[in-house]
């Protein structure tokens, strides 16, 4: 599936924005670093670009398996880094024997990933794995005024919410019948995008036992209580900040981020919901620092 | 269009399929849209009219889970699903009945415990169910041996698995294993084939004549895996491999996808569903069974090896 043009044009130009922390890397001093492999996934335009430029400042050499479905990524390395090893077939990676291997996945993609690797000699008895298996991320919306609403938008809609920090579950004092309209509003940024066929059978289904759904983007937003099982759903569920710890408890490791809204939050996993879609470089994937991982190494 | 009678029977007797249709926009569709299989926990599905349901059965989880429902007008439809269904690939004759359901027997409405009592109660002193944790009557596995026909233990994969585990036996030869899955709902994560293995040592069968039972609470009929790894149906049970992007598309062939399933057994309640399970569909008809979809991997930063 081709990338929304949009989303495109977005990543660009947020990663363009970072080019002052990528010129600050100094050169490594080590004469022989480390090697990382990076296996970065193709869900969104440059998703991984900052596994790059963790193995950068950790004073690594990158070497990096790139998605065929994510061209964007690629062009960005070469236009920095044009000696970087790099490509999209991971048997070009035989013998590369690296210190470390940095990937996210779904848990069921892991032994056959660590097997592969193995199998080509893309890694030795001593490698180290950084495994990032997270993938949902809860706002805690706690305003309905058209700034949130925009940002919570943004944050649903944004590459058609297949990032791992993109807002799949919202917790809100307000109740949907409220939220629906002034979100419907926001979502207006969105309406050229049509709903994920997926998307469209959920929607006659949950239409079909009187539900109200909101679509924003390819996604449909429904409301739902704390236990709700349809994993594969945006939902915004009326509750209390307790109620968001819950959520984010029984979520364990598949939960990625925490938004606040209208009040900072202070927590490992807390951050504006402005920022959902522009992770600064020191975000943590799964509340591990990269960078410090990659440095406990050598 | 195949399934048409049936189609229109659910839709003029089956108001939520009705309704889904409706919001799908789809009368027109060259076949008929398959209903997510949660709607047998989300809403009463029954298209009998007001013939009262003669079965009501429950799907098994804590008293906290939402249920499926299923509604069965006729119970003699669900007898003949059962007998007749495995009658296209076992001679029931020859069949010694021994069911091991231990944790089923607590759930009065079972489905998988009803099929039980049918197989096991039709009257042969043989069969019999089997006491929860306890080994195999040796002298039962004689009177098996020495009536010259085959036994098959037919349980919920866990139970046997115990069983195979806690108290090995070598069971009579020509004996076969039927295990009708379950796993997930005890959270023993094991795979299918870890699971046959021990289920062929703990019992000193050859891995051949360990089978399974496709089924739930949602459908009437079955679907049977005679050793071969892969499963087949009977002749009123269609299946087919849908997109997990677009359910309302079938995928090629050997490519992973939802299962969907028509049971026209279901005309009562419903036949058109799509489950939550994984397969993959085989030239020759056959499929295969890969355990449950799992949306997470929708999103996230997946790097999917074999796709990528």
């Amino acid at each position: 599936m081709a990338f929304h043009g949009d989303d495109v044009r977005y990543a660009k130009s947020f990663v363009a924005g970072c080019w002052s922390l990528v010129d600050r890397i100094p050169p490594t001093t080590n004469h022989q670093p480390p090697t990382a492999l990076c296996l970065h996934a193709g869900n969104l335009p440059l998703v991984g670009w900052h596994d790059v430029v963790s193995v950068m400042r950790a004073g690594w050499r990158y070497a990096g398996k790139l998605s065929r479905k994510d061209p964007h990524l690629g062009e960005w390395i070469r236009s920095w880094m044009p000696d970087a090893r790099i490509s999209a077939d991971l048997v070009d990676f035989t013998g590369l024997k690296a210190d470390a291997v940095l990937f996210s996945g779904s848990e069921s993609s892991v032994p056959a990933v660590m097997a592969r690797l193995k199998e080509i000699g893309a890694v030795h008895e001593g490698t180290r794995y950084l495994i990032r298996t997270a993938h949902t991320s809860i706002a805690w919306v706690d305003s309905l005024d058209s700034g949130t609403m925009r940002d919570l938008a943004e944050g649903i809609a944004r590459y058609d919410g297949q990032g791992c920090r993109s807002v799949r579950i919202m917790v809100s004092p307000f109740p949907f019948a409220e939220a629906a309209g002034p979100l419907g509003k926001a979502a207006a940024a969105f309406a050229d995008r049509e709903l994920f066929p997926r998307n469209r059978v959920r929607k006659a289904y949950y239409e079909t036992l009187g539900r109200d759904v909101l679509p924003v983007g390819r996604l449909i937003v429904t409301e739902a209580d704390l236990l709700w099982d349809d994993d594969d759903m945006t939902q915004w569920t009326q509750g209390t900040l307790h109620d968001v710890h819950a959520m984010a408890e029984r979520l364990g490791s598949g939960l990625q981020q925490l938004y606040h809204t209208t009040q900072a939050i202070d927590g490992a996993r807390w951050e504006p919901l402005a920022d959902a879609q522009r992770p600064g470089a020191d975000w943590k994937p799964d509340g591990v620092d990269t960078v410090a991982f990659l440095q406990a190494l050598g | 269009m195949r399934f048409r009678e049936l189609w229109e029977h659910q839709l003029r007797h089956n108001p939520v399929y009705r309704r889904y249709v409706d919001q799908l926009g789809a009368h027109e569709a060259a076949d008929p849209p398959l209903l997510p299989v949660e709607a047998f926990r989300d809403a009463r599905i029954y298209a009998a009219g007001s013939h009262p349901p003669e079965l009501e059965f429950r799907s098994s989880g804590t008293t906290t889970m939402r249920r499926s429902v299923h509604l069965v007008a006729h119970a003699d439809l669900y007898r003949r699903a059962i007998r007749d269904g495995m009658a296209c690939f076992y001679d029931l004759d020859s069949l010694v009945f021994g069911a091991y359901a231990p944790g089923y027997d607590r759930n009065p409405q079972s489905s998988l415990m009803w099929m039980l009592r049918e197989l096991v109660g039709n009257g042969d002193p043989l069969n019999r169910f089997l006491v929860p944790g306890d080994a195999l009557d040796d002298g039962w596995l004689a009177a098996v041996a020495a009536s010259g026909r085959r036994l098959m233990l037919f349980g919920a994969a866990f139970g046997l698995l115990d069983l195979a585990e806690h108290h090995p036996v070598r069971l009579p030869e020509g004996s076969l294993i039927m295990e009708t899955g379950g796993m997930k709902t005890h959270r023993r994560d094991i795979t299918r084939t870890d699971m046959h293995r021990i289920l062929a040592d703990g019992f000193g069968l050859p891995g051949h004549a360990i089978h399974s039972e496709y089924g739930m609470t949602e459908l009437l009929s079955q679907a049977y895996d005679t050793g071969e790894g892969r499963f087949r149906t009977p002749p009123w049970l269609h299946v087919s491999i849908r997109d997990s992007q677009d359910p309302l598309q079938v995928v090629d062939l050997g490519r992973e996808g939802l299962i969907g399933i028509i049971d026209e057994m279901n005309r009562w309640s419903c036949p058109f569903i799509l489950t939550g399970d994984k397969g993959r569909m085989h030239p020759d008809g056959s499929f295969e069974v890969l355990g449950r979809w799992n949306p997470d991997q929708l999103r996230g930063c997946n790097f999917m090896l074999e796709e990528d």
